[in-house]
C-alpha cells in the first residue's frame, strides 16, 4: 500500500468513524476486552496484550473488580435497603451490571449510568435495558464536571432518599491527587444523609503493575493514576466505612469458599455511609 | 450463487455498469483518456493508484461474459476512474467502496480458486464467497485463531444444510443467504443497519410479501408464500424466553416507504412501535438528515453467538449476493461502522417518540 493510499484510508477511517477512534487504545475498550467481550478493535486489543506482557493479573484484577461491583451491589441492595444508584464510568456492558444486581433483589431499583464516551453511551442504552419496574437511564457526563453530573442525575433520581454513589476503577482518570478528592468531594456533597459512597481502584503496590500502566500511558491514551491504598482511603475520609472498611477488593466480604480466605490484590476499596 | 466464480463476476460486471451510469455514462474512450490523466498524475485516486485503461480492456471489463477473475489492479482501476467521473456529476464514491470492492475481489478469487475443475457443479455446497479455508478440516479448527475460527464457523454453516431449520425452503434460498439464516439462529445478539427494507426479524407478514416482491419480481406466488412463510419462521427465536436479541438501526426513509401500501405499511409501524419497548429489541432511527448513510454500503448485520470464544460474525448484504469478511480487521471495521451509525442514530427513547408519530 502507497503513502497516498495509506493517507486516504487513514483520513476515510477517521472521518467514517467519528465519534469512535479506533487508532488510539481506549480504556473502556481495553477493559471489554480483558474481561473477554468483543466490542473492541485491534489498537485495544494489542494495547491490552502489551499490558498482560508485563503485568499478566490485569486480567484476574478487571474480573476481581467486576466481582467486587456484584458484592457490593447486593449488600446494597439486601442489606442497607438502597434503591438508588448512580454509576459514574459505566463502561462497556459486560454479564452482571449495576442494573443486573440490583433488580434481581429488587426490581423497583433506579440506576443512572454516567460515561462520556459515545460509544460506551450507545451499547449502555441499547443493550441495559432494565426491568420494567424499576428504571434504567444513561447520561452522557465528564467526571471533571461533578457539577453537571449531579444536575443530569436530579432528573432521574430522588435526592431526598439514599443513592449509592459508585465510582468503580475510574478515579485514576483524574490525574491530580488534589483534583480527585475534590470531585469525590463535590459529588457525596450532593448526596442526601444515608447514601453511600462505594468507591475501587488500581493500586501502585505493584512494580510490573505500575510499568504496565506507563507503557499504556505512552500509547496515547488518556493516562491512568494508580494510587497507595492509603490515597484511596482518603476518598472516603468523612463518611463512615461499613465494615471491613477500605480493603483490598477480594477481602470485602468474599463469599464463602471452600478454598478459605481469597488472596489479596493491586485493588482497593469499599464502601462507606455518609452520616 | 456465488459459489459459481462466474456469476460473482457478471455480478461485479453489473457493479460497474451501475457506477458508470451514475458517472453519466462515460464513453470507453472518455474512460480511457481519464485514467490516462490519473496514471500520469501519479496520485492515488479515492485509494487506487490508477494504471491506464485501454479502450479494449475497459471494453472487457464491463461487457464481456467472463469467465476468468478480473485482474485486481485493473478492476480497482476502473472503479476509480468511474468514481472519479462520478464524482464530477456530483455523485463522489461511499467511503467504504474500495473496501467493499476489494472484498469482493478476494471473493471472487477464492471461488476461482477452489472451483471445481472439471464438474460446473458446486463441491459439497461451501459458500465460497467467504473464501477456502485451507488446513480447515474440523471442528478442532474452533482452537485456532480467530481468522480461523470464523472460517470454520462459516464453513460448517454452509455445509451442514440439510439440518438447517430453512431447509424445508432450501429452493428458495440463494446460496450465500443460506450460512447467515443458520448463524443467526445460534446468534444470542444481532446487530443490524437496515438502509433498504426494515429488518427481516421484525417484518409483518404483508410488509415481507412486497419486500419480496420488490426484490425478486419474477418470484410466483407459491414462492412468495414460501418466502414470507421462512421469514416468519426466521423471527421465532426473537420471541423464545432467553432467545435473539436484535439492536437494529433504521433508515428513518425505510419507514416512510409503504412498500406494501399505506394500511399495511401501519400495521408495520404500529408493530414496530409495540416490539420496540420489548427487552429483546431495540430500534434506533437514522433521521434522514444524518450523514450515516453515506458511511455504510447496504444492509449490515453483526452475530455474537452465545458461546464467548466464538468470533462475531459480519455479513454484508449487496442486492444479489452476501460477504462475510473473515479476517478480523474487516469484522471490526464493520463493528465499527455499527457503533458509529448508532452514536449517529437517534436514541432508542427518541425513535419511539418519532416511531409513534409516524403511527399517528
Amino acid at each position: 500500500m502507497g503513502t497516498d493510499e495509506r493517507d486516504f484510508f487513514a483520513s476515510a477511517e477517521k472521518d467514517l468513524m467519528a465519534g469512535i477512534d479506533t487508532s488510539v487504545p481506549h480504556s473502556a475498550r481495553i477493559w471489554n476486552y480483558w474481561l473477554g467481550g468483543k466490542d473492541n478493535f485491534q489498537v485495544d486489543q494489542e494495547a491490552g496484550d502489551a499490558y498482560t506482557a508485563v503485568f499478566p493479573g490485569i486480567v484476574e484484577l478487571a474480573r476481581i473488580s467486576r466481582e467486587f461491583l456484584g458484592r457490593a451491589v447486593r449488600h446494597l441492595t439486601a442489606e442497607e435497603g438502597v434503591r438508588q444508584f448512580l454509576d459514574v464510568g459505566t463502561g462497556l456492558p459486560t454479564e452482571e451490571n449495576t442494573h443486573q444486581v440490583a433488580q434481581r433483589i429488587a426490581p423497583d431499583s433506579r440506576i443512572v449510568y454516567v460515561d462520556n464516551d459515545p460509544l460506551v453511551l450507545v451499547h449502555a442504552r441499547a443493550l441495559l435495558s432494565g426491568h420494567p419496574e424499576g428504571a434504567t437511564h444513561y447520561v452522557e457526563a465528564d467526571l471533571h464536571e461533578p457539577e453537571n453530573i449531579i444536575h443530569l442525575a436530579r432528573r432521574h433520581l430522588d435526592f431526598e432518599r439514599p443513592i449509592a454513589l459508585m465510582l468503580m476503577g475510574i478515579m485514576g482518570h483524574v490525574t491530580d491527587d488534589d483534583e480527585a478528592i475534590s470531585i469525590v468531594r463535590r459529588l457525596v456533597a450532593e448526596l442526601p444523609s444515608g447514601s453511600y459512597l462505594v468507591l475501587e481502584d488500581g493500586t501502585d503496590t505493584d512494580a510490573a503493575f505500575l510499568e504496565a500502566q506507563k507503557g499504556y500511558d505512552d500509547t496515547g491514551a488518556v493516562p491512568y493514576r494508580l494510587r497507595s491504598p492509603a490515597q484511596i482511603a482518603r476518598f472516603f475520609e468523612g463518611l463512615e466505612p461499613l465494615e471491613p472498611g477500605v480493603v483490598s477488593l477480594p477481602l470485602w466480604r468474599p463469599d464463602p469458599s471452600p478454598q478459605g480466605p481469597p488472596a489479596e490484590a493491586h485493588a482497593y476499596g469499599g464502601i462507606a455511609r455518609k452520616p | 450463487m456465488p459459489d459459481d466464480p462466474a456469476a460473482m463476476i457478471h455480478s461485479l460486471v453489473g457493479e460497474f455498469a451501475r457506477l458508470r451510469a451514475s458517472a453519466g455514462q462515460p464513453s470507453l474512450a472518455v474512460i480511457e483518456r481519464r485514467s490516462e490523466r490519473l496514471e500520469a498524475a501519479g496520485t492515488a485516486t479515492y485509494g487506487v493508484r490508477v494504471t491506464r485503461l485501454p479502450r479494449s480492456t475497459v471494453h472487457d471489463l464491463l461487457h464481456r461474459d467472463h469467465t476468468r477473475p478480473p485482474r485486481t489492479e485493473l478492476a480497482e482501476s476502473l472503479w476509480a476512474v468511474l468514481c472519479d467521473l462520478a464524482a464530477e456529476k456530483g455523485r463522489p464514491p461511499r467511503p467504504d467502496g474500495l473496501n467493499l470492492l476489494r472484498l469482493r475481489l478476494d471473493a471472487i478469487n477464492a471461488a476461482w480458486q477452489s472451483r471445481p475443475l472439471a464438474t460446473k457443479s458446486a463441491p459439497d455446497g461451501v459458500g465460497t464467497a467467504f473464501g477456502k479455508a485451507p488446513g480447515i478440516a474440523d471442528g478442532a479448527a474452533c482452537d485456532g485463531d480467530e481468522d480461523a475460527q470464523r472460517r470454520w464457523l462459516l464453513e460448517s454453516a454452509s455445509r451442514n444444510t440439510e439440518n438447517a431449520w430453512w431447509h424445508v425452503g432450501r429452493h428458495l434460498v440463494p446460496e450465500w443467504l443460506g450460512p447467515y439464516l443458520t448463524l443467526e439462529r445460534q446468534a444470542r445478539l444481532v446487530r443490524s443497519y437496515a438502509p433498504r427494507f426494515i429488518p427481516g426479524l421484525l417484518q409483518t407478514e404483508a410488509y415481507a410479501r412486497a419486500a419480496f416482491r420488490r426484490d425478486r419480481p419474477a418470484a410466483s406466488t407459491p414462492e412468495l408464500d414460501g418466502l414470507v412463510h421462512l421469514r416468519m419462521r426466521r423471527q421465532e427465536p426473537l420471541w423464545q424466553p432467553n432467545g435473539l436479541r436484535l439492536w437494529a438501526i433504521i433508515d428513518e426513509g425505510v419507514l416512510r416507504d409503504p412498500i406494501c401500501g399505506d394500511e399495511a405499511m401501519h400495521r408495520q409501524i404500529d408493530h414496530l412501535c409495540r416490539v420496540t419497548v420489548l427487552p429483546p429489541v431495540t430500534i434506533q432511527v437514522m433521521p434522514k438528515d444524518a450523514h450515516g448513510h453515506d458511511s455504510a454500503d447496504g444492509p449490515l448485520s453483526l452475530l455474537r453467538f452465545r458461546e464467548p470464544r466464538l468470533p462475531d460474525v459480519a455479513f454484508v448484504e449487496q442486492r444479489d449476493y452476501g460477504l462475510y469478511p473473515t479476517r478480523s480487521n474487516d469484522v471490526g471495521h464493520y463493528r465499527a461502522l455499527l457503533g458509529r451509525l448508532a452514536i449517529e442514530a437517534l436514541s432508542p427513547e427518541d425513535s419511539e417518540r418519532l416511531l409513534r408519530g409516524l403511527r399517528g
